[in-house]
């Protein structure tokens, strides 16, 4: 399988549809700072239902130490010099779930509703697709509806709901909806196939 | 904790196993333990065990607070590994997961139950709140014994993973509570 080189693809340049120019790019040591303030401007009741503790400092530094983009590779929103959005695919390189990838995301608030997260979604989805990945999943918070809705238009079916296991970063117990999406049946844009 | 280690006990048939954690010595033996895991069981594993470089990769990292690995050895031979996997930041730092494997040869006597039991004590110990165990559907005599231990059916993800002859297999999770001690199975 030939695998197209992720640096070789970013940054790329798209516009919102409120015609705001946003940069796509892989995230690098440099971006430590604008992590900081992008996650400090995720609101608290948003920020609670990650997966980790974003306003931990130590918990920025932990992804940084080891990028490596076979692993996980966090693509990154950035308007003006800003972070805005952060989407991240995982990946394992041997085992049973060699095939599986995992995706993660998280927008600014005063981006949501204008595509971004569709269009951070859709590039991991073509990622994936490329480097021959074939399910995703993502985890989330039963109680994150949009989120839950927004990942089943692109086709992520719920497949299972642990109840309780997973503690909030405010201690409250959550199910935790696990989503999966068949990546052969994803809803590419049209231009992927031709 | 591993103030525990190592630890005598004895199987049902008698044999007398010692329990204690994995150092980096063992990196030869455990790779003739997994040599010696028949092929077609070597399939429902997590990661690839007939690769030097897998075994090689957990010895590099060896870190207890993150994997801490117990292992069951006879005459200097390991016999079976239980493995205890916690994350420090996130929001499963309260779950340990559970993986577990023996010898064939030391089946049916008892060794994998001992491992778990040690682990589940291990959790107890460490503040875990749960464990969770995966298994593939087909690993039938595990999930009867994982059940026997108070693991319970959490979800059955159909046709999630993949066996090493690349068949697409359920992966069922089962948790077990360590802050409440399950009701005895009493048939």
């Amino acid at each position: 399988m030939s695998e197209k080189r992720i640096e070789d693809q970013y940054p790329k340049t798209t516009v919102l549809k409120d015609g705001t120019k946003v940069v796509l790019k892989t995230m690098t040591h440099n971006d430590r700072e604008a992590l900081h303030e992008f996650f400090a401007r995720i609101q608290e009741e948003d920020r609670k239902f990650l997966k980790h503790d974003v306003s931990k400092r130590e918990v920025i530094d932990s992804w940084l130490k080891d990028i490596n983009y076979g692993r996980v590779l966090p693509l990154l929103a950035e308007v003006n010099g800003k972070i805005v959005g952060d989407a991240t695919l995982h990946r394992r390189s041997s085992g049973w779930l060699k095939h599986v990838g995992e995706v993660r995301l998280v927008i600014d608030p005063a981006y949501r509703r204008k595509g971004l997260g569709s269009h951070m979604l859709e590039e991991l989805i073509l990622i994936a697709a490329d480097a021959g990945l074939e399910k995703l999943v993502a985890e989330i918070v039963a109680e994150e509806k949009a989120a839950i809705r927004a990942f089943r238009r692109f086709n992520f079916e719920q497949v299972a709901v642990l109840p309780g296991i997973v503690k909030d970063q405010g201690g409250r117990y959550q199910d935790l909806v696990v989503m999966v999406l068949d990546v052969s049946t994803a809803l590419l844009p049209d231009w992927y196939y031709f | 904790m591993i103030k525990r280690y190592p630890k005598r006990a004895k199987l049902r048939d008698g044999t007398q196993v010692s329990l204690r954690l994995m150092v980096k010595k063992d990196q030869h033996a455990l790779y003739e333990f997994f040599q010696r895991v028949p092929k077609e069981d070597r399939l429902f594993l997590r990661d690839d065990v007939s690769k030097p470089a897998t075994i090689q990769s957990w010895v590099d990292e060896l870190d207890y607070e993150r994997v801490l690995p117990l292992l069951a050895v006879v005459d200097g031979r390991v016999v079976g590994d239980a493995t205890l996997h916690r994350r420090r930041l996130g929001w499963t730092r309260h779950l340990g997961k559970v993986r577990l494997v023996i010898d064939s040869q030391y089946r049916q006597k008892g060794l994998g139950s001992l491992l778990v039991k040690e682990l589940i004590e291990i959790g107890k110990g460490l503040k875990l709140e749960r464990l969770v165990v995966e298994l593939t559907g087909s690993q039938q005599a595990a999930l009867a014994a994982f059940r026997h231990l108070g693991f319970e059916r959490a979800a059955v993800l159909y046709r999630h993973v993949k066996d090493r002859a690349g068949r697409p297999q359920d992966l069922v999770i089962l948790i077990r509570d360590l802050e409440e001690e399950p009701e005895p199975i009493s048939f």
